[in-house]
């Protein structure tokens, strides 16, 4: 009946998401290499009782017009993409991304995602794999006789086999990145995969220019600020709230409309 | 006595509107770069121009004007290279896809696929010269407006205003429609800020007194009706007893 209540629920809904949105930056504090999301709110549509400019009677006219909006809307989540801190492991196979740019991962599938997770593992056949056993792109496979694994800053691998004296290579990790990271596609297991808007993966060498740097041994951590998130849950729970008192009030007056006939 | 009636129902729905427009500044109480607006009720001017034309009818109440409040928001650091804000007055210019060009004072930008600056829901920034071009570089946007992309120069962002902002109509989406023939001044002089957000201008505390004067009003005007409809009941009972 009233239209403040739609509104007002509108912007009941759009808290809720944010304070969903909260809840999983806030669940991921410890997620290697996540990323926190951010809500972004517009207004709506407005319905125009008298647009600017409109001729009123005597030939003058309204300076300014009449509308008013239908509420709130979530458009977007944006990742925000700033450097988590490293966590020093000393793990060998333990890699994390120093600047911009995504390990390449295949899926079962055989289709290609993207992680900034380098919690990586050695499976089986030697093949180094995420810790969903994922194989990491470019392939490199882990000689069974390996004593020691070196990676480069430039993602070079190399190892130590016994009995020999000196280093075999064995490959190059690539790192992928995206005109428009925040355009990816979030598959959870700490995987991405690109879309339309994501823009073609730019294939590069870590360290070389834009790319960032690997450092092994260590984890990139998340960069979620529990302080930061803290501070955005109140404000809104704050903004539910409100929105609940502009609902009970707009209901109050359609109570008091209906009781005009006794 | 029944026109009263009228009078005192139609007293009650711009009451009904103020409330609408308060719930949508609620609403967006967390909306980047919102503008709130408040609603005039028609009532005082036009009993100014009966007191001169000595018009005894009173005048019932109606919307009169809405007025869009473009003081600014408070700034909220982000830290993000794509969250712009303008330091005074100004908006950003953005470009739809049917080429039309709207305002906007809400800067979180994300880079497009072709490494254009877009405004979420996917209107272009546009600065002098058309859309910014910043590749997957990083971006750094001075004071001044100059967007450099990995630290070479790639556009300029100029703030422009309207000589009368109560031209400008709310599109939605937070942009504002420029009306066809006006001109778009520049403001070279405000700043823009890299990594802040302008936060929505509504200040909850003074929304949530409009929404109990409106409900209040809304609540005098029922009772009069009542008040008036009981008299009424009187007035029938007796010359109906007599």
């Amino acid at each position: 009946m009233i239209k403040a209540m739609r509104t007002a629920a509108s912007g009941m809904v759009a808290q809720q998401m944010n304070v969903d949105n909260i809840a999983n930056n806030l669940s991921n504090v410890n997620t290697t290499g996540f990323k926190k999301s951010k809500i972004e709110f517009q207004d709506v549509l407005y319905q125009n009782y008298r647009r600017p400019g409109t001729s009123v009677a005597l030939g003058s006219q309204v300076p300014s017009g009449l509308a008013i909006g239908y509420g709130t809307r979530v458009v977007a989540t944006s990742r925000e993409q700033s450097q988590g801190d490293l966590q020093a492991t000393n793990n060998p196979l333990d890699l994390s991304i120093s600047g911009d740019g995504y390990f390449q991962v295949q899926n079962p599938d055989g289709t290609i995602s993207y992680t900034r997770d380098g919690a990586l593992k050695i499976n089986a056949d030697g093949r180094v794999v995420t810790a969903d056993g994922y194989f990491l792109l470019p392939e490199i496979t882990i000689p069974e006789d390996a004593t020691a694994i070196a990676v480069g800053t430039d993602g070079v691998v190399q190892v130590m086999v016994a009995g020999q004296d000196d280093v075999t290579e064995l490959g190059q990790i690539e790192l992928a990145r995206f005109l428009n990271p925040n355009g990816l596609l979030a598959l959870g297991h700490n995987l991405a995969a690109t879309t339309v808007v994501s823009g073609d993966p730019i294939l590069g060498t870590p360290g070389e220019a834009g790319f960032g740097r690997i450092d092994q041994g260590y984890l990139e951590m998340s960069n979620v600020r529990v302080v930061d998130e803290m501070v955005n849950m109140i404000v809104a729970q704050r903004a539910y709230e409100i929105n609940s008192k502009a609902i009970q009030t707009a209901d109050d007056m359609a109570g008091i409309a209906n009781n005009l006939k006794r | 006595m029944i026109k009263g009636l009228f009078t005192s129902g139609s007293g009650m729905i711009p009451q009904l509107k103020k409330q609408e427009a308060t719930a949508n500044n609620l609403a967006n109480s967390r909306t980047t770069g919102y503008k709130k607006d408040a609603l005039f009720v028609k009532e005082l001017s036009k009993a100014r121009q009966k007191v001169a034309d000595r018009i005894t009818e009173w005048q019932r109440p109606m919307l009169d004007d809405i007025y869009t409040d473009y003081t600014f928001g408070n700034f909220d650091k982000t830290g993000n290279p794509l969250d712009l804000a303008i330091d005074g007055e100004g908006f950003f210019t953005l470009q739809l896809d049917d080429g039309t060009h709207v305002l906007s004072r809400a800067g979180s930008f994300t880079v497009n696929n072709a490494g254009q600056i877009e405004f979420p829901g996917g209107a272009l920034l546009v600065g002098e010269g058309g859309p910014i071009p910043v590749g997957e570089g990083q971006v750094e946007v001075g004071a001044d407006g100059q967007v450099f992309s990995n630290g070479a120069l790639v556009g300029r962002i100029t703030p422009v205003t309207v000589a009368d902002l109560m031209q400008l109509e709310k599109l939605g989406n937070s942009m504002f429609l420029v009306p066809e023939g006006t001109e778009l001044l520049p403001v070279p002089a405000s700043p823009i800020q890299q990594g802040y957000l302008e936060a929505s201008n509504v200040d909850v505390v003074r929304e949530m007194v409009e929404m109990i004067i409106a409900f209040r009003n809304f609540e005098a005007n029922a009772r009069s009706l009542q008040a008036q409809e009981q008299s009424l009941e009187h007035l029938f009972n007796r010359v109906a007893g007599q």
